[in-house]
């Protein structure tokens, strides 16, 4: 196992490498052509914030230089005083302290949507038209069927004026509790069960949605990954030497669904940060989603930049983890493709 | 002498062939007995037929100009009534009022044009460039695949809609400038799709019969491996059509396009509903109507899509051939 790990970690080494180069290009890209801009305009509310030693008043080539040194050394600038809640403090500040709330919510949606993905898969594993094969497809087709913003946007109408929603909007920092920034875990710290419940609450519906919808997105993944495999000619050995069909779906077809996952992480990821994002903004849920969002509304390019940032690496680093276990899981995918 | 003279040369069939077969009129009445894709069909066209009726005849919905121009005009003067028509009231009024005091019907109506021409736009051009671009990618492989992948990589590692929303900044905020954006963050998903298409069918016998009767490269893309993965790619591109409009609504609901808030737009329309919740929630229409709409509209092009990849039946035409 090892030996495959150290034979494929070149391979991963380089893709990882690769990918920190493309995200940090696209988004100096981004960021140098929208920065010159503002900065041309002399208009813009991020010059308060900004200050030449971000580099802003140079052409592209120098900014990436810029952008590069400033990404890896925490010199983000600042919030655009716009900022409903956050103007003045540091990007850095209002990253750290909504990517806890954003991992918690990813996290505890993942653990609880991968069993789901791999419990409704193996549907897939049953023959055409069979019940579970066409609940599952149910499933996905109701997650492509419903935008995520219409469910959440329904869910908050619905329950506004209950305790699962925030619904009045907070003008100031504190609402962010101490020391992970998660309330129901700070809460239990501090013995202060008050929060903690009302974290537990308002943390409900964002993690329904994020459950939902990032099951059914990797599901249509792990789907293709099964049903490609139900056509391999070892597949009706196994099973013409009399091998029990759920040995066949446990040792094969759900390693071969798991792996299809695995190799295209990124693309999962994507996804599933992009739902984060609605999610956040449309339940008002102050993780980096909320960040990004309210940057956007607010013009304060630096805030939407570097969260875009955050979310980049935390793909990358997803399928860096993600390369490493397929090449540990999958015998085919550690002995090259 | 050619030693494969005289053995039967197995052909992928052509888009022309596969219209002009038998196997079509099967696959036509296939598909007349495949409900989800009659039903899809019958609630697209049912869309596209609204789309083209603001087009066609503007003042239809009882506007002196088009409802996108009417409301246009608002410009921001536009102020949020105490008092929303309830469902049921006469005339335009029947499926109630929204937040400014404005028919929930004839805007709904208004955004069809506004969501198909969006919606349409990012496909087709997304598609296209993704068709093309994936079937060299799949067929050659090696360093155009290498290039392909690495673009792909470079799009996907950042979340889709901060990506659109931010190159729709760059380029200047205008519908158009979205569309363009979107497109830019759409096509590599088609690509990438197409691209792994075209590599498990080039393993096929006819791609082999192709290449070694001197085939050139364009006519084995176009003319072998593209019918084969047709079905998947019709399906593909109507299931897209219905979540780019998800996209585009969600852009709006959210307000991040600033030159989408006087449009007739569906998201837009959930906006303002959403907004109606501090009348309480018994005011439930003006968001719950424009969404109902657009679920019927990614439910149409959902079962399309599906119905159609079921119906085209391309496996069974080609085996018939042997």
């Amino acid at each position: 196992m090892m030996a495959h790990l150290m034979k494929n970690s070149l391979g991963i080494g380089k893709r990882v490498l690769t990918a920190v180069i493309e995200l940090v290009a696209l988004l100096v890209f981004l960021y140098a052509f929208l920065l010159a801009a503002e900065y041309a305009d002399k208009s813009a509310v991020l010059l308060q914030a900004a200050g030449p030693s971000m580099g802003i008043n140079q052409n592209a080539f120098t900014q990436f230089f810029y952008f590069v040194k400033d990404a890896f050394t925490g010199n983000w600038g600042n919030v655009a005083s716009s900022f409903s809640t956050l103007g003045g403090f540091s990007v850095v500040a209002v990253v750290g302290f909504s990517l806890p709330l954003t991992i918690f919510l990813l996290a505890i949606s993942l653990l609880i949507s991968v069993p789901i993905v791999v419990l409704i898969g193996i549907g897939y594993s049953r023959r055409m038209n069979s019940t579970t094969r066409v609940a599952s497809n149910l499933y996905v087709g109701l997650g492509i069927v419903f935008p995520l913003f219409l469910v959440g946007a329904f869910l908050r109408f619905f329950l506004y004026n209950s305790s699962l929603v925030i619904s009045a909007p907070t003008t100031n920092l504190p609402y962010w509790t101490f020391p992970t920034h998660i309330p129901v875990i700070d809460g239990l710290i501090h013995g202060n069960y008050a929060m903690a419940s009302a974290g537990i609450l308002v943390f409900i519906i964002p993690l329904l949605l994020m459950v939902f919808f990032s099951s059914t997105s990797m599901l249509q993944i792990y789907r293709s990954g099964i049903l490609k495999s139900l056509n391999q000619g070892y597949l009706e050995a196994a099973s013409s030497l009399g091998l029990p069909r759920w040995i066949v779906v446990r040792n094969y077809l759900m390693i071969k669904g798991s792996s299809e996952l695995f190799r295209y992480i990124s693309i999962v990821m994507t996804s599933i940060l992009t739902f984060d994002i609605v999610v956040e903004a449309v339940m008002t849920y102050r993780g980096l989603g909320w960040a990004f969002y309210e940057s956007i509304l607010t013009g304060s390019y630096f805030g939407a930049i570097f969260t875009l940032f955050v979310f980049g690496i935390l793909v990358i680093i997803s399928s860096f983890l993600s390369s490493i276990i397929r090449v540990i899981t999958d015998p085919e995918a550690a002995g090259g493709e | 002498m050619d030693g494969n003279e005289g053995e039967e040369r197995l052909e992928a069939p052509t888009v022309t062939m596969i219209l002009k077969s038998r196997q079509a009129t099967k696959s036509v009445k296939v598909s007349l007995a495949n409900a989800s894709a009659i039903t899809g069909a019958v609630i697209t066209a049912f869309y596209l037929i609204i789309g083209l009726l603001d087009t066609v005849f503007p003042n239809y919905l009882g506007t002196s100009g088009s409802m996108g121009n009417a409301l246009t005009a608002f410009n921001g003067s536009l102020s949020a009534s105490s008092s929303i028509s309830p469902l049921g009231s006469s005339g335009w009024y029947i499926l109630g009022g929204t937040l400014y005091g404005l028919p929930i019907l004839p805007v709904m109506l208004a955004a069809v044009k506004f969501d198909l021409a969006f919606s349409l736009f990012v496909v087709i051009v997304s598609s296209l460039i993704g068709l093309v671009i994936g079937l060299y990618a799949g067929f050659f492989g090696g360093i155009i695949d290498r290039i392909l992948t690495e673009i792909s990589n470079f799009f996907v590692q950042i979340p889709l809609i901060g990506l659109a929303v931010m190159v729709s900044y760059l380029l200047g905020f205008s519908f158009f400038d979205l569309a363009i954006a979107t497109s830019i963050a759409w096509w590599p998903i088609f690509a990438v799709f197409v691209r792994n298409k075209a590599r498990s069918v080039k393993m096929a016998t006819f791609v082999a019969s192709a290449m070694t009767s001197g085939d050139t490269a364009t006519e084995i893309t176009f003319r072998h491996i593209f019918p084969s993965i047709l079905p998947d790619f019709a399906a593909r591109v109507f299931i897209e059509l219905g979540i780019v409009v998800q996209l585009i609504a969600t852009v709006d609901f959210l307000n991040l396009d600033p030159a989408f808030k006087y449009m007739p737009e569906i998201g837009n329309m959930m906006s303002w509903g959403s907004s109606s919740v501090l009348l309480g929630t018994s005011t439930w229409w003006p968001l719950v109507v424009p969404g109902l709409f657009l679920i019927g509209f990614t439910l149409g092009v959902f079962l399309l899509g599906a119905g159609l990849k079921r119906s085209i039946r391309y496996k069974s035409w080609r085996y018939d051939q042997r």
